[in-house]
């Protein structure tokens, strides 16, 4: 049965001669039978046929090719001079490059020749010299080998030391547990003390004590408000006293 | 030129004889520049591609061990270039075309017997039929740049070189298949551009073409 699809896929293969025997009589035998197939098989003709004819037209004439020869054989000579003088310049070089090589080889044996010398000696004067150079390498190894002397240090007095440079001691100093306690007490200058302030003798602190306290046989009634008294504290270790000069109203 | 004859030639050309590789050039030249003119569809850009596998060639003439014909080698080299050559596509030029028509009436009377003959048929030719055949080159042309580079080349090797499809995928570095189905679509595109559509009424069984 006739399968166009088939037979076009085929038909490539038949206009450029690659199918074989057998496959070119089918397709022949199809393309026969089937007026499409046929059309496209033509038309892959006709499309190769356009392509020679414009082979034909592009081919240029004869007297085109002298001129194109000349130039090709212009350029081919250019490059076999070219490749002659990249010779002759790989040549140079590696005459360069040897005389280079010779150069090194006997800057090499220069080298050799004066690690090889020799000069003769008379035997007395070489055993002389041999002696002193022992005498001298054991006196070297001697001096290597003593021990070094402690080495001294003057040390300074403090005095003469720079402050710059202080000198760190630790000391251990055992740390007493303080308990401080602390009461304020307010001082309330009287008026009638008359003294100018400035020139009040400073009191101590048993002064104010004796002073603030009630005397005895008084009901109080035009005495100033009660001041604190020291009567029945007993600090138990150091007491710190703060005392504030003024009324209560600086306590606000 | 005798088969001798040319592999005294490259013997000669491999030791660096110019003047020999020139004359092995001359036998081979015409085919070279018309498969790099349909490449390239340019008539400067066809001379210097073509030169370029010609200096190619000479200076790796020493590397040809006969092992196949010297054609094949130079042709191997020629795609070679040919795919490696990164030139913007050109169109030929009618003006150009012009020129070789004169280049070729002035070499007419010097040409053979059986060429002036041909010459003079195509000389005969009404203006208008020229007309028609330049415009006629014009779309070929335009139809072959239409084409991936590799599509033209597989085209060119297969229509002009008549290279089978495993010479080709061997040449280009490409199974046979791909070769078949770039072959088969550069065909469909070439005749979609001629406007060459298939018609059933006016079939004519054709002979088969035969590979060069």
């Amino acid at each position: 049965m006739h399968d166009c699809r088939q037979t076009q896929d085929g038909l490539i293969d038949l206009v450029f001669d690659e199918a074989n025997e057998a496959t070119r009589a089918r397709l022949l035998a199809e393309v026969e039978r089937c007026a499409a197939c046929a059309a496209e098989y033509r038309s892959y003709g006709a499309t190769l046929d356009a392509c020679d004819d414009v082979s034909a037209a592009l081919s240029p004439g004869e007297g085109y090719w002298p001129q194109y020869h000349a130039a090709l054989t212009l350029r081919l000579r250019g490059a076999a001079t070219g490749a002659r003088a990249e010779g002759a310049q790989t040549q140079e070089a590696a005459t360069e490059a040897a005389t280079v090589a010779v150069r090194r080889r006997t800057r090499a044996s220069s080298w050799k020749r004066l690690l090889r010398a020799s000069v003769r000696v008379p035997a007395p004067l070489a055993a002389a010299a041999l002696l002193l150079l022992a005498a001298t390498s054991i006196v070297s190894l001697a001096l290597v080998a003593r021990p070094a002397p402690e080495p001294v240090v003057l040390a300074a007095p403090d005095a003469a030391r720079p402050e710059s440079a202080p000198q760190i001691r630790f000391v251990e100093v055992p740390v007493v547990r303080e308990k401080i306690v602390t009461q304020t007490i307010y001082l309330r200058r009287r008026a009638d003390e008359g003294a100018p302030r400035g020139f009040a003798p400073r009191e101590n602190l048993a002064g104010v004590a004796r002073r603030n306290a009630v005397a005895p046989g008084t009901n109080g009634a035009n005495a100033p408000a009660p001041r604190a008294n020291f009567s029945g504290f007993k600090p138990a270790g150091e007491v710190n006293l703060r005392i504030i000069k003024g009324s209560e109203a600086h306590e606000q | 030129m005798t088969q001798q004859d040319e592999s005294e030639l490259i013997v000669r050309a491999q030791g660096g004889d110019a003047e020999a590789f020139a004359a092995l050039a001359r036998t081979y030249e015409r085919r070279l520049l018309l498969l790099a003119l349909h490449y390239c569809r340019d008539r400067h850009d066809a001379e210097d591609l073509s030169q370029e596998v010609w200096l190619k060639a000479f200076r790796a003439i020493k590397s040809f061990r006969g092992e196949s014909s010297f054609y094949t080698w130079l042709r191997q080299i020629t795609i070679n270039t040919f795919l490696n050559e990164r030139r913007a596509p050109g169109r030929a030029q009618v003006v150009e075309l012009d020129a070789w028509e004169a280049s070729r009436r002035d070499g007419a009377a010097a040409a053979p017997a059986h060429e002036t003959t041909f010459m003079t048929a195509r000389r005969g030719r009404g203006v208008e039929e020229i007309f028609d055949h330049q415009m006629l080159v014009g779309r070929v042309l335009d139809a072959l740049g239409d084409l991936t580079p590799q599509q033209r080349l597989i085209f060119l090797l297969k229509h002009q070189e008549g290279m089978t499809y495993e010479e080709i995928s061997q040449a280009i570095g490409c199974s046979a298949g791909t070769t078949k189905k770039a072959l088969f679509r550069a065909v469909m595109k070439m005749r979609e551009r001629l406007g060459v559509e298939p018609r059933a009424t006016d079939y004519k069984p054709l002979p088969v073409r035969k590979s060069c």
